[in-house]
């Protein structure tokens, strides 16, 4: 009995919290904000201990939980829902509102009214709305109602950037007050980390504006375009459509939080041929003056024909026109002087088939045919990128050990993690040497050529020297290609002699064109044109 | 022998002062410490409520750092000073010029 009441009473005195580890926010480069961690409320309420009617509660609350006062349908719906839960008398608590804002919370604690409670959660505020939604990724609850990043940044960095909560443990008077002299048990709470990211604002803006715009404009389904530095893999912005506002997650499917940068696959058609052509250079297959001799029409393989994209032949073109025309038989000619061997081996080297390690949650990376399991057509088709499926990151990343002379790098958005009082930057691994200097330079020239003489030529900047390569794939529909729909690419950096940056602009299903040197390529070079006085990159002709 | 009996008196006398005076500050000791403890008491007391007074206050300011921090991020984001920036008559460039160093005039955008 004595033991009993010692107990209790030992409830009654000792309090123990646990005090809260704020999540850490995400940075610019510029330190400015791309999330930052908020006070938000809950609104409860005890219905036993309201005094005044439900109705009068429910009209003075609504009109400050929907976003829109003025529509008076809105603030009805709300009303009544207020009103359903504040009149059940048998129950002691229901919650009225979740993650309610500061201003909010005031304007309703401003009524007095006895039997409403707010309590505080964690919030995250989007400074620049829902702009580079997928990177960023968002926080939700999960099955035990605790707060979890998904998606993104806040999935993969989803445990540095909680913390660690903390506890004290105290005595307490009878009216809350703690007793100095009596025990008092502490662990600190660690704030989550704070991450800097590559991510820059204005790139960010700039290619989600362009990239909705170039949507509307050229009839396309969605798109994705990535900028990265090529040198160290830093993602400077990265934007896919459709997308989402990471502050309302919850009112969009599933379907739209995945990053189609890193988790959506296609065939890159003619925008691969420059990895191809850099393994048949610097394996010695070719070199940029070989010439190629079975391009004077269409062939026969395995009883598939295979032609050139606008049924135009070359015959006896250098590897510097195979790339320029992008040719389909001098990309099938390179192949067949690799060999099925060199050539996976190269894939390989070009991370194709493998996870990038970009340090978002949601990478995919859809498989290559096992070494020695190509057919003739294979090997052929798979020379200017048809049968064989990339993620844009991929793409992009294989490209950049072109850009940069030779070498593979890491593709990242996180530079450097900061705490409470320290900062450290994220170091990466040496990107390891795929293909010589000497080969990177030569289809860097290629690419040159293809950008001023190639099919989008008309839409290049007057003055700006660009490496660059256009891209139309037809898109794999249940095991055949859809006769209709092509999707649209364009990867390009500039400057060429050290480039700033490298872009990969794809567009899905464009309806104004078949051909990316009229969809694509024109928004490369729009974003281009915004870019190059950004990033100080002047005219060299 | 009545030198004696003063002697034993004298000796009695000084215990019994000896004795008292104990007693008085020991009683004195138990006294100041009572005082004492009591005044802790109510100190510790006054304290912990100026400690809860302090933690809430800091609750507080912590709160307004938070609301004023949220507030200048809010006003300092790129889409806002766009807005900003576009309501007091900005535009943006639309073509540039880029003037060669050799070359001493401006040279027009194709």
């Amino acid at each position: 009995m004595g033991a009993t009441l010692s107990q209790k009473a030992q409830g009654q005195y000792n309090s123990s919290t646990v005090t809260d580890a704020p999540r850490g926010n995400i940075l610019a480069p510029d330190g400015s904000f791309w999330v930052l961690r908020n006070n938000v409320w809950q609104i409860t309420a005890n219905p036993k201990l309201i005094k005044d009617s439900p109705e009068s509660i429910a009209k003075k609350i609504s009109p400050f939980l929907i976003d829109d006062p003025t529509d008076v349908a809105s603030v009805s719906a709300e009303t009544l829902k207020i009103n359903n839960l504040v009149s059940k008398k048998d129950v002691s608590w229901v919650s009225l509102a979740q993650k309610v804002a500061d201003n909010v919370k005031k304007n309703i604690q401003a009524f007095d009214l006895p039997g409403i409670y707010f309590t505080q959660q964690e919030g995250r505020f989007y400074p620049e709305a829902s702009a580079s939604a997928q990177v960023l990724g968002f926080v939700g609850k999960n099955e035990d109602g605790s707060s979890i990043g998904y998606f993104g940044l806040e999935g993969y960095y989803n445990l540095p950037l909680s913390g660690k909560p903390g506890f004290i443990g105290q005595e307490k008077d009878a009216k809350g007050i703690p007793i100095l002299l009596g025990g008092k048990k502490e662990v600190t709470a660690i704030k989550g980390v704070d991450l800097v990211t590559s991510l820059d604002k204005r790139i960010q803006l700039v290619i989600e504006r362009k990239l909705e715009e170039g949507i509307a404009k050229y009839g396309a389904k969605g798109g994705e375009i990535t900028v990265m530095d090529p040198y160290t893999g830093e993602i400077l912005g990265m934007a896919g459509y459709p997308s989402f506002d990471p502050a309302k997650y919850q009112e969009y499917g599933d379907a739209v939080f995945r990053n189609p940068v890193i988790s959506n696959s296609f065939e890159p058609g003619s925008i691969f041929k420059v990895l191809v052509m850099a393994a048949g250079i610097d394996s010695g297959a070719v070199t940029p003056d070989t010439q190629c001799d079975i391009c004077d029409g269409p062939i026969n393989v395995d009883g598939y024909q295979i032609k050139t994209w606008n049924n135009e032949y070359h015959p006896n073109s250098t590897m510097t026109e195979v790339i320029t025309n992008s040719d389909n038989i001098g990309m099938t000619f390179v192949g067949q002087k690799m060999g099925q061997e060199i050539f996976y081996d190269y894939l390989q080297r070009f991370g194709i088939g493998s996870l990038t390690g970009i340090d978002l949650q949601g990478e995919s990376a859809p498989p290559i045919r096992k070494k020695g399991t190509w057919s003739n057509v294979d090997l052929d088709t798979i020379t200017f990128g048809q049968g064989v499926a990339v993620t844009g990151i991929q793409m992009i990343r294989a490209v950049s050990a072109i850009a940069n002379g030779g070498y593979l790098p890491t593709p990242h958005l996180v530079t450097e993690i900061k705490g409470d009082g320290w900062q450290e930057k994220v170091n990466h691994l040496k990107p390891p040497r795929v293909i010589s200097q000497k080969t990177a330079e030569e289809i860097t020239q290629m690419m040159v050529s293809a950008a001023n003489v190639g099919e989008a030529k008309w839409t290049k900047i007057p003055g700006f020297t660009v490496a660059a390569k256009t891209g139309t794939a037809q898109i794999p529909v249940a095991g055949h290609y859809d006769p209709t729909n092509t999707n649209h690419s364009f990867i390009g950096f500039v400057p060429v002699n050290h480039p700033k940056f490298i872009m990969l602009v794809t567009l899905q299903s464009p309806q104004s064109s078949p051909w990316a040197a009229e969809t694509a390529a024109p928004l490369w070079y729009s974003i281009g044109k915004e870019l190059f006085p950004y990033m100080g990159i002047q005219p060299d002709q | 022998m009545k030198m004696r009996r003063n002697k034993i008196n004298n000796k009695i006398n000084t215990g019994f002062n000896l004795k008292s005076l104990k007693g008085y500050f020991l009683s004195g000791m138990c006294a100041v410490l009572a005082v004492l403890s009591i005044f802790m008491t109510i100190e510790s007391a006054t304290s912990g409520a100026e400690v809860s007074e302090i933690q809430k206050e800091q609750a507080l300011l912590m709160s307004q750092q938070q609301d004023l921090q949220e507030a200048l991020v809010e006003n300092l984001s790129v889409n806002s000073l766009q807005e900003k920036s576009g309501e007091l008559g900005f535009t943006k460039v639309n073509n540039l010029v880029y003037v060669a160093d050799s070359v001493p005039v401006a040279r027009l955008p194709y």
